[in-house]
């Protein structure tokens, strides 16, 4: 946490480089850097599939359109083998491998306008200012939109994916113990694909049922610990945790769990996170974008327990 | 599929005046169900619906939008499922959000949507678009320009310097956008319809 003086100075070192033409872009990397840090470590979209760069060379072009598309192929089903009688010859199959599309959008801040002399009353480190509103409202709009496209793979609860043909959205009744969430986990093994759930996704008033737990239900010092030091990122039951304060998105006693990112889809970015900023005479403008696109090319790697 | 394609230049919106810089009136939303359903490419006038929605064609008092990008563009709309029904991704993004330029705004603007058959379109001539019916009912021809009647129609528009091929060479219709809301005429109220 810096000092009051610390701040300030940081506060007039940006308004110094904002104020000379040729300082003006280490003032807004200075943003950036401290921007996209925050965007990576912050929402939990990119966390489950973490962005992939991708570069101009890397965008497929098409007739129909002259916006950024990039194609993904998928793998392909293939006949099962088949034990056959000597002097049989096998089945023909024609390679064809399904393909999909991503497409991109773009991500935008609101756009903030400020007189700079009423800026310089404050104490705050501006940057942080200037930063975190932005990142808050970007990551939770790309968090939403990741779930939405979850929600919309699974179907409704205790519904058939027809897909997969089964049900990967379940209600667990007994509330959460050692033993329903263990019956969670076996949601998106029953898929015929067999994946073992990766990362699981709670939010930050579940966590606490789990942290209830005794040292028989969780095991010896670990239980231990939580009741000492509260609930820190690490893994268990072969899974990684992601505790995310967004009750809004990720309801009181639900549980989203994802396979490897591999087995889910692809999240592109074509720009990072990128802090514009000017000043006019004495007005201060700035707002943050991004574009990114992403697809989930299998809904296998997907599944989502409600605890009752 | 092949030969059905829609080509880049086939339907646009080009703003000859008053766009773009920080100030510029637009504004974004998804498109309403039948909307989606119908199709509506870029350039044709919409309004909100009571969800806040865009509907092609006018409205008595919403006020008129002009489409920077239609339902299928790539950065609105990436559809994972193929014509046969075969699952083929479900996108994260883009989320089906569209946006387009609101008639209040100071603009000239040239489009390819508008009504070519039978009509003319002098300089000063007042301008609406095409509605099938009031209500959420929605054609896929719906929201095309074509010739309006002041204090009657809602006025979306007046011709600036008329139809000329575009740079793209495609037919298009040079216009200043207005916004006058339907006319509370007793004896003949707009009845939500413009052919």
């Amino acid at each position: 946490m810096p000092t009051k003086q610390e701040v300030q100075l940081l506060n007039e070192t940006l308004f110094e480089q904002l104020d000379s033409p040729g300082m003006q872009k280490q003032a807004v990397d200075a943003v950036n850097d401290f921007t996209r840090t925050k965007m990576r470590e912050d929402g939990f979209y990119r966390r489950i599939m973490p962005p992939l760069t991708i570069t101009n060379d890397e965008l497929d072009r098409q007739v129909d359109t002259d916006k950024p598309v990039k194609i993904v192929d998928k793998e392909p089903d293939s006949p099962a083998a088949v034990s056959i009688p000597f002097a049989t010859l096998p089945i023909n199959f024609y390679i064809r491998g399904p393909r999909y599309r991503v497409m991109f959008d773009r991500i935008v801040s609101p756009r903030a306008v400020k007189d700079v002399d009423e800026l310089r009353t404050y104490v705050i480190d501006i940057r942080q200012v200037l930063s975190d509103n932005m990142i808050k409202d970007m990551l939770a709009e790309e968090d939403s939109k990741f779930l939405a496209a979850v929600d919309s793979a699974i179907g409704d609860q205790g519904a058939e994916v027809a897909l997969s043909g089964t049900v990967q959205n379940q209600e667990i009744v007994g509330g959460i113990t050692r033993e329903t969430v263990v019956d969670a986990l076996k949601i998106m093994p029953q898929t015929p694909s067999h994946f073992e759930v990766e990362t699981c996704l709670v939010n930050n008033i579940t966590i606490k049922e789990l942290m209830k737990w005794g040292r028989d239900e969780m095991g010896g010092d670990f239980s231990q610990d939580i009741i000492r030091n509260g609930w820190s990122e690490t893994n268990l039951l072969n899974c990684r945790w992601i505790v995310t304060i967004k009750t809004d998105l990720v309801l009181n006693n639900e549980m989203y769990m994802f396979a490897s990112p591999k087995f889910i889809g692809k999240n592109y970015e074509l720009e990072p996170t990128t802090m514009y900023i000017r000043r006019e005479a004495f007005m201060l403008e700035y707002f943050a974008y991004q574009t990114s696109g992403g697809s989930l090319g299998h809904t296998n790697g997907l599944a989502k327990a409600t605890f009752a | 599929m092949p030969g059905t394609f829609l080509g880049i230049t086939d339907k646009g919106l080009d703003v000859k005046k008053g766009w773009f810089d920080m100030a510029s009136l637009d504004y974004s939303a998804k498109p309403s169900e039948n909307t989606v359903t119908a199709g509506c490419p870029r350039g044709r006038c919409v309004h909100l619906d009571t969800l806040g929605k865009f509907v092609p064609g006018p409205h008595a008092t919403g006020c008129a939008i002009f489409l920077l990008n239609g339902t299928d563009d790539a950065d609105v709309s990436n559809p994972g499922t193929t014509t046969a029904g075969s699952f083929a991704h479900i996108a994260v993004a883009p989320t089906g959000k569209m946006s387009g330029l609101v008639a209040t705004g100071g603009y000239e603007i040239a489009t390819t949507e508008f009504v070519s058959d039978g009509k003319t379109y002098n300089p000063g001539d007042a301008l609406t678009a095409t509605k099938v019916g009031p209500g959420a009912a929605v054609a896929a021809t719906d929201g095309q320009l074509t010739p309006g009647t002041v204090y009657h129609h809602p006025i979306v528009g007046v011709v600036s310097s008329g139809v000329s091929p575009n740079h793209n060479g495609v037919s298009s219709l040079s216009f200043w956008s207005v916004w006058l809301p339907a006319g509370a005429n007793a004896a003949a109220p707009w009845d939500g319809t413009v052919a």
